[in-house]
């Protein structure tokens, strides 16, 4: 399963947490990914400069074939994963079967990602 | 208009006051309860709507054409209620009362343009000099949180100069109005942080609707400053932490 966005979001961010939201992390300078247990934070390439590709799906189906710059477990208690950009609207959604799950991500590029790939397992 | 510059009035009467004389102030003629005294110039006008304290004397009914020397001299802060006792201010505390509530007054409505629900911690005091201390910390704690909010890129920015009319809350900006943000830009540097480097791979500055499109709940107009990517993220992570649109 696999589903993708070509996106310019607000403040170049995106969110990947439960449908209802989740904690978003604190800001942290010149960093890519920022998490809580509730909430991935995910820089985008800059919006001004072009859009981004956001591809969500299970890790078996994206695997980007490289190790991925984010690895960890996020809480989705509805069951529902939603990527969201700052004003919490829903840019993708993927039904989970646990209310924990395993999320990877992988960026095309150090710092100026324009694919940006979210698996979940 | 600078801050605070609207109250000019107020501090021209709290300067006349503390001097305690001024050759042009009439005074009650004498025969009058408060004869002798000064009589308002005018200046002090407003009146008082702060629930802390529990009554004023009302201005007694003003006609056109008449004189009067009643308790409309002691201006609006004729009389306050301090732990359940009446206490008259003096003409110097007055004023200064005047003074430190406009500036209250006027910070928390600066605040509340851009979050509406902002109340500064409420302040305990005993005295009329402790209601004064009282309406300078309610004023001190309205600036920290411009400042607070400023630094995240809510309102223009401490470094905000020139910024252009946006069209709409919407990011379908024209070449035109790129040009121009990344000139200022390239002038005056981040509104939020001063930096001249937007910090982005085509070195264009972020476009930034001040208000932020989705942290303007009084819907006013927006304009268009450069934002470096940094003042730019962390204003995002900023309102998505405070639960998004408003």
């Amino acid at each position: 399963m696999r589903s993708a966005r070509i996106i310019r979001p607000v403040n170049s961010l995106v969110f990947v947490c439960d449908q209802l939201g989740g904690l978003t992390p604190s800001w942290q300078k010149d960093q890519q990914i920022l998490w809580t247990d509730t909430c991935i934070s995910i820089a985008c390439y800059p919006e001004q400069d072009g859009p981004t590709e956001v591809i969500l799906g299970t890790s078996e189906d994206v695997d980007a074939g490289h190790a991925p710059q984010f690895d960890g477990l996020l809480k989705i208690p509805t069951g529902i994963l939603s990527v969201q950009n700052v004003i919490h609207e829903p840019l993708l959604a993927m039904a989970v079967s646990s209310p924990i799950v395993r999320v990877q991500v992988w960026l095309n590029h150090p710092r100026w990602a324009n694919k940006v790939t979210i698996g979940v397992s | 208009m600078r801050f605070g510059q609207e109250h000019q009035l107020l501090y021209q009467l709290y300067d006349r006051i503390e001097r305690k004389y001024s050759p042009d102030q009439p005074r009650v003629p004498r025969g009058n309860p408060d004869g002798g005294q000064w009589t308002s110039d005018g200046h002090v006008r407003n009146g008082r709507q702060d629930p802390r304290i529990l009554s004023d004397v009302t201005p007694d009914r003003i006609d056109s054409g008449t004189q009067y020397t009643q308790s409309r001299t002691r201006g609006a802060f004729g009389r306050v209620v301090i732990n359940g006792q009446q206490v008259e201010p003096s003409p110097a505390q007055q004023a200064r009362l005047t003074v430190v509530e406009a500036q209250a007054r006027e910070a928390i409505r600066r605040v509340q343009e851009l979050d509406p629900k902002w109340q500064p911690a409420p302040s305990a005091y005993e005295s009329v000099e402790g209601l004064i201390a009282a309406y300078r910390a309610d004023a001190r704690q309205a600036r920290e949180r411009i400042s607070e909010l400023q630094q995240v890129g809510i309102g223009p920015g401490p470094f905000a100069g020139e910024s252009i009319p946006a069209r709409g809350p919407e990011r379908d900006f024209s070449a035109a109005e790129r040009r121009e943000v990344n000139r200022i830009g390239s002038e005056k540097g981040c509104h939020t942080c001063g930096i001249a480097n937007p910090g982005t791979p085509l070195e264009n500055f972020v476009i930034d609707h001040q208000p932020p499109t989705a942290w303007n709940p009084l819907s006013r107009s927006q304009r268009l400053y450069p934002q470096c990517i940094s003042c730019s993220s962390k204003q995002g992570n900023w309102i998505s932490r405070n639960g998004g649109r408003r």
